[in-house]
Formats: C-alpha cells, sequence, structure tokens
C-alpha cells in the first residue's frame, strides 16, 4: 500500500536525481543526497530505481527528425488507445500544442497532421493497428513515428501497423503520397491488396481506384510485386514478378495487366498534383475530370449525358475553387450545370429554343 | 589525481583542449560520479577511465567544441556508461561465484537478451507514461533526456525559468517511477 510518506520519499528521489544530472549540483547538495540516500534504506533504494529509469530512459527513440520536420500546424487527432498498446515516438511531443489534453493523445503511431483542407483524418485504432479516414473534401498530412511523412488523398483510407521489424501500411483505398524515411533495417511494405510495395526510403504516389493500382516514383526505387509469388519462397518466383520503379518511372497495375513505363517528370510530378491542391487536366474527358473532383467535393457532379462524357478538357485548376471549375466548364464546353438536389448535373447544352 | 596521456613533443591543439576540459568540469565530474556510484573510494578510477576514453575518440576535441554547452553531460554520460558497465560485470561474477569460466560465458549470453527485453518493456512503460502527463513535463523531460539539453537551454527554449525546468523534469520522473513499478524489482 502506497502512503504519502512514500510518494514524498520518490518525489524526494526525483528531484535529487534530475539535480545529479544538471551538472550544478554544489556540496552542500551532494552532502544533503547523500545524508538522505543513508537516512533509511528505503531512500537509497528509491534513489537507485529512479536513476536506472533516468538513465535507461535516454534510450528512447530519437526525436531530432521530427524537430527538422517543421510541420507548422498540429492537429492530434484520434481515440486513445489500449493501455498495452505503446509504439509512441516521444518526439512528437516536443511539437504538442500548449493545452492539449492528455486524452486527445493515444496518437502512438502518428505525430502530427498537417490540416490542409476542412479537418484532419480521422482516426481509429484497433489494437496495434490504426487506421486513417479521410472524407470527400479532405486531404491531410500525417507524420509517422519513424520520421516518414504520408499525404493522403481525399477519400482514402490506410492502415499503419509498426513493429520493430517492418512498418507496414495497408492501403485500402484511395491515393497517398509517402515521403518514406530510411531506416534499412526497418522495410517500408505498403500493402495494397493484390500487391506489395517494398521501399527503403524515398518519395512515391500511390493511387489505387476500382482494382487498379499506379505507382509513381519522385525520388529513390520502390519495387511492386504480386502477393500471390511472395508466398512462393523460391527466388526466381520473386524477382520474375517483381517491377522495380526507379525515380521519374510510373507503373500501372491491373488485373490483367502490369505496365511500367518511364515517364517524363512532368508526368510523374503530375501523378501527385493533389498534393498542392492543384488539378492539372492535358486533354482528358470530362468524366475522367468529373471523377476525380467528385474526390474532394461533398457536392457532387454527374454528368447526365453520356454524350458529354467524352468531352476533352485540358488546363489547371485549383481545389475548393467550386465556382472556378463550374464557370471554367460552362465557358470553355459546350454544356449546361444545373443544380439538382446538391448535386450538379452536367449535360450537353440545349440549342436555344429547343427543348 | 589526473590521468592524461600526453606525447614528449609539444602540447597539441588537443592537449590544451583536453587540459582545458578537464580543469573546467573536473571538480563537477568527481561529485557527479561519486554520487551515482555511492561508493567514494571508487571514485578517482571511475574518472581516470573516463578521462581515458575521452582521448581514445578520434576527433573529440572537434566533436565537442560544436557542442561546449553540452560538454558536462558529455561527460556525465560517458561516466554512466562506464559505471553501468562495472556494475553489470559485477553482477555477473555476483552470481557466477561458485561455476567454471565457461559457466561464466554461457550465462553473460544467456542473461542479455533477458535484460534486453526487460529494458525494452520499461522503455515502453517510459512512453505509455509520457504521453499521458502534462505536455511542458514531457517537453523538458524528452529535451533534456532526448536533446540532451541543459536545463538553462531548455529553460531558454520553453520560457521558462530554470528552477520550473527542474520542477516539470522531477515531475515526469516521478510519474513515471509510480508507473513503472515492477522494474528490477
Amino acid at each position: 500500500m502506497k502512503t504519502n510518506q512514500h510518494t514524498n520519499v520518490r518525489k524526494q528521489a526525483a528531484y535529487y536525481v534530475m539535480r545529479l544530472y544538471s551538472g550544478e549540483m554544489s556540496a552542500a547538495e551532494e552532502r544533503q543526497i547523500w545524508n538522505w540516500r543513508q537516512e533509511h534504506e528505503v531512500h537509497e533504494r528509491e534513489f537507485r530505481e529512479m536513476l536506472s529509469l533516468w538513465e535507461l530512459s535516454i534510450n528512447l527513440p530519437s526525436s531530432t527528425e521530427f524537430e527538422q520536420k517543421a510541420v507548422s500546424r498540429l492537429k492530434w487527432g484520434g481515440v486513445s488507445v489500449a493501455a498495452s498498446v505503446c509504439f509512441a515516438v516521444i518526439a512528437l511531443f516536443l511539437m504538442f500544442q500548449p493545452g492539449t489534453s492528455v486524452q486527445e493523445v493515444g496518437t502512438e503511431i502518428v505525430l502530427t497532421h498537417e490540416k490542409q483542407h476542412d479537418k484532419g483524418a480521422k482516426r481509429e485504432s484497433q489494437g496495434d493497428q490504426h487506421y486513417f479516414t479521410t472524407q470527400p473534401s479532405q486531404v491531410d498530412t500525417l507524420a509517422l513515428s519513424d520520421g516518414s511523412v504520408v499525404t493522403l488523398n481525399a477519400a482514402s483510407i490506410i492502415q499503419v501497423d509498426f513493429s520493430e521489424k517492418e512498418r507496414h501500411v495497408v492501403m485500402l483505398e484511395g491515393e497517398a503520397f509517402f515521403d518514406v524515411a530510411s531506416d534499412a533495417l526497418r522495410p517500408f511494405i505498403i500493402d495494397t491488396g493484390d500487391k506489395q510495395i517494398r521501399v527503403l526510403g524515398t518519395k512515391f504516389n500511390v493511387q489505387k481506384s476500382n482494382g487498379d493500382l499506379h505507382v509513381a516514383v519522385v525520388e529513390g526505387t520502390v519495387a511492386v510485386s504480386s502477393k500471390q509469388e511472395l508466398y512462393d519462397l523460391s527466388d526466381d518466383a520473386a524477382e520474375a514478378t517483381d517491377f522495380v520503379l526507379e525515380a521519374g518511372s510510373m507503373g500501372s497495375f491491373s488485373a490483367t495487366a502490369d505496365v511500367v513505363v518511364p515517364s517524363s517528370h512532368e508526368q510523374v510530378t503530375e501523378a501527385q498534383n493533389w498534393r498542392k491542391g492543384v488539378f492539372r487536366f492535358n486533354d482528358e474527358s470530362l468524366e475522367l475530370v468529373v471523377d476525380e473532383f467528385n474526390r474532394y467535393r461533398s457536392t457532387k457532379l454527374r454528368i447526365v449525358d453520356s454524350k458529354a462524357a467524352d468531352l476533352r478538357i485540358s488546363g489547371v485548376f485549383y481545389f475548393g475553387e467550386d465556382t472556378g471549375l463550374l464557370g471554367a466548364l460552362r465557358a470553355t464546353l459546350p454544356v449546361e450545370i444545373i443544380e439538382v438536389e446538391n448535386e450538379f448535373h452536367i449535360r450537353m447544352a440545349q440549342p436555344e429554343g429547343y427543348e | 589525481m589526473l590521468f592524461l596521456v600526453k606525447k614528449q613533443s609539444a602540447k597539441t591543439v588537443r592537449d590544451v583542449f583536453l587540459e582545458q576540459l578537464i580543469q573546467e568540469h573536473d571538480v563537477a565530474l568527481r561529485r557527479f560520479v561519486r554520487v551515482r556510484i555511492g561508493i567514494p573510494a571508487d571514485c578517482d578510477d571511475v574518472v581516470q577511465s573516463v578521462y581515458t576514453r575521452l582521448i581514445q575518440i578520434d576527433g573529440v576535441e572537434k566533436h565537442l567544441e560544436a557542442r561546449l554547452d553540452t560538454v558536462r553531460s558529455y561527460l556525465f554520460k560517458i561516466a554512466a556508461n562506464i559505471i553501468t558497465d562495472r556494475y553489470r560485470k559485477s553482477q555477473v561474477r555476483m552470481e557466477t561465484e561458485h561455476t567454471s569460466f565457461d559457466n561464466v560465458k554461457i550465462l553473460s549470453t544467456v542473461m542479455a537478451p533477458e535484460r534486453q527485453a526487460q529494458g525494452k518493456r520499461t522503455l515502453r512503460q517510459i512512453q505509455y507514461v509520457l504521453v499521458r502527463i502534462k505536455p511542458e513535463y514531457r517537453h523538458a523531460f524528452v529535451l533534456s533526456r532526448m536533446e540532451n539539453m541543459s536545463y538553462r537551454e531548455i529553460s531558454d527554449t520553453m520560457s521558462v525559468s530554470v528552477s520550473t525546468v527542474e520542477k516539470y523534469i522531477s515531475a515526469a520522473l516521478f510519474a513515471i517511477r509510480e508507473k513503472v513499478i515492477d522494474y528490477e524489482n
């Protein structure tokens, strides 16, 4: 049973250990500590326990990499996780907003959310697994505990599960840009369902839509492999199905075909334009443009006229500029846009006087 | 007694640097070692080992020159390592007093991972506590332990007085101790 007296002994021991390491301890203090320790064996024991904890804590994960990341706006989201789960990287705590309540800080895997649009990604945890979800109008940047940064595009879901052996991310839906911190001992693995992407430290974009997977590499090298073959232990099988993507290349993977194409810098950059809240379309169909926009919108656009779907568009659009986009479509395409019950319907403009 | 290996020739920049370093920090280092080990008689021995180790570090003067404000905590760190090593060795010796030399070897390799695992568990507990205490406690503690900042530097960073920093750090340590009850039993 713990008594007040015991608490006081601990507080005293903690204070003395802190003073011991201050480097400023006076001769009088040294005597004081010495006398206190000799007063009672409990004092001596507490002092040693406290020292062990203090010295052990130097082995906590390093925090430097987080300091370097000038994440300006911080938002701690999420729910507290079970007490036993703790992969915490302490560093992040450096970046706490004053007044953040402790309950908010179940966050062990993700340190910070850099808010870009609306609120931050929603976080849910089940045991060691942490899910991050963005809404259709959200883009959110997550600083992971290993120093990697993931920018989640709208309407995306990822699951993050870091262990001592590997950094595992499951991409359930949507698109994400990964800036992976180098850690040769702990590979970063992205599981996209039937493919696995392995990296050691690089920047690349992953888009998963309707069973297709598009990977664009900005920096470094990533390997994409089919998961079935991963269970085949022979080296040949694994190598045969590995697609190695170098910086500047893009890979498209689907159930029927895997294509890796060296791409221009522009194309690779384009693949991650969404990060900057910019859409750049180069002679794309209206259908694709609308799909892309709808990922960010709560008020959806809908093409109600199949002829309109094939109209071509080129140009740069900025995120969130609702009227800008609609105005641009009206101005450049022969279409009408009508607001119908929380949706915008797009159809070919009717010739005048014709109904 | 200072222990310093000097070359016959004229003093190098490095010798001068080390001499100054010892002059400036020797008293504090000795005080630290005395309190840390609790056996004043062993103090000289440990302090000598600290300086010996310091001399063996390549480019130590350059390394330390870059972070003059943390030289003292660097010395403390070396001393703490030396003390921990000794303590560990004497533990193993005690545990194996009546066994043969071969058994000592086996025992120490068997012991190591177990201790490591214990250490990792405790570290996780520490992390668990740190995410739950007041941000300012955690902040001060982390800057001190992980960033190796002096209390003075922390007080500048956090814009609070040095005594407040000390209050924060000991409060964090106390909170850790309260939760990590079974450490080393």
